[in-house]
């Protein structure tokens, strides 16, 4: 089995936002229904204070609490793939935003209506992409909800190649957000390869999961900064 | 002899019928309706009805004027015009039972 998850390191994070941008124009997600989203506080008590980093997409929970909504509401639009990657269907979605309301996280995000990257601007790089020849993850919709998805094209495309063991090795096959890194705070991953980098990372760095009281089991692993908030 | 033969023939009928319908039921599923985005509403769908009408939870049981997790990425969605955002953490005071797949587990 291949189990994608990813690592982030605050101790490395510097919180310049490259992965927020990489993400945005990779997937084009509306300014107000960000995929990726940096989140910073500070720590300690005067004098010694510092800021933590806390970049927060989706979790990717392996008991996803939106699934289960989605599930109980009849839309059946949330699904997890081989991956473990919690996607959302469009199509299926029917926008009641009850995925948002239980998300521990306050990942998903109701997007009111499709705008552009840089709004006024026009279209720009991938956005010029025609509708149909667009992954699914990426015929955006309005009154849908959406989410990271892992950047879903690149690993499809990785299965499309056989290449799935170049998921977070090779940049074809790897999430937008950790390839652009300068401090190589985030790797992406098998941990199920005891092997892998992203496994090896995380047990060097004894990385946790947040809000674990939630049992929904993110697969997006944190490497804490001194006194930041899990 | 025709009888018997009529008798055999409407028994291995009969016999076949129950798996006839259970072909039908597995291959014709009756899908379940989605809930209508109107009846799902945030705000006055069942999800909050079950809470405020029900349970009979007052306002401030969960909303609060601002929300102090940080870790949650809408924290500002409702404070506008709305009585405050809802602290998720306070859903796990009753939605905690293990191996349910619900939100967060089922009520105590």
């Amino acid at each position: 089995m291949t189990k994608l998850v990813r690592l982030i390191d605050q101790n490395r994070c510097m919180g310049c936002r490259s992965c927020v941008s990489a993400c945005a124009v990779e997937n084009y997600f509306t300014p107000d229904a960000p995929w990726n989203v940096m989140v910073e506080y500070e720590v300690g008590t005067y004098p010694a204070v510092k800021r933590v980093y806390n970049t927060m997409n989706c979790m990717h929970c392996e008991q996803p609490s939106c699934k289960a909504a989605c599930d109980a509401v009849g839309a059946k639009a949330i699904s997890k793939n081989q991956f473990g990657v919690v996607l959302v269907d469009y199509d299926k979605c029917i926008g009641c935003g009850y995925c948002a309301a239980v998300c521990p996280y306050g990942v998903p995000q109701l997007n009111k209506s499709v705008a552009e990257l840089y709004p006024g601007q026009g279209k720009s790089g991938a956005e010029t992409i025609p509708y149909k020849d667009r992954h699914p993850t990426h015929r955006k919709k309005a009154k849908v909800v959406e989410k990271c998805t892992f950047c879903a094209h690149k690993l499809d495309q990785a299965v499309a190649d056989g290449k799935v063991d170049r998921i977070g090795k090779d940049q074809a096959y790897t999430p937008a957000c950790d390839l652009v890194c300068p401090v190589q705070a985030r790797v992406f991953g098998d941990i199920d390869d005891p092997n892998s980098e992203v496994s090896k990372r995380i047990k060097a760095t004894g990385a946790v999961q947040l809000k674990k009281q939630f049992g929904t089991g993110p697969q997006v692993y944190y490497a804490l900064a001194e006194g930041a908030k899990s | 002899m025709k009888r018997l033969i009529a008798a055999v023939v409407l028994g291995m009928a009969m016999a076949a019928l129950p798996v006839a319908a259970a072909d039908v039921s597995t291959t014709k599923p009756v899908a379940k309706p989605a809930a209508s985005a109107k009846s799902l509403d945030p705000v006055k769908g069942a999800f909050h009805r079950a809470h405020t009408q029900k349970l009979k939870m007052s306002c401030d049981t969960c909303h609060a004027a601002e929300l102090k997790d940080v870790l949650f990425l809408r924290g500002a969605e409702v404070a506008a015009s709305g009585p405050g955002p809802v602290d998720r953490a306070l859903c796990l005071g009753c939605h905690q039972a293990p191996a349910k797949p619900t939100w967060y587990g089922a009520t105590k």
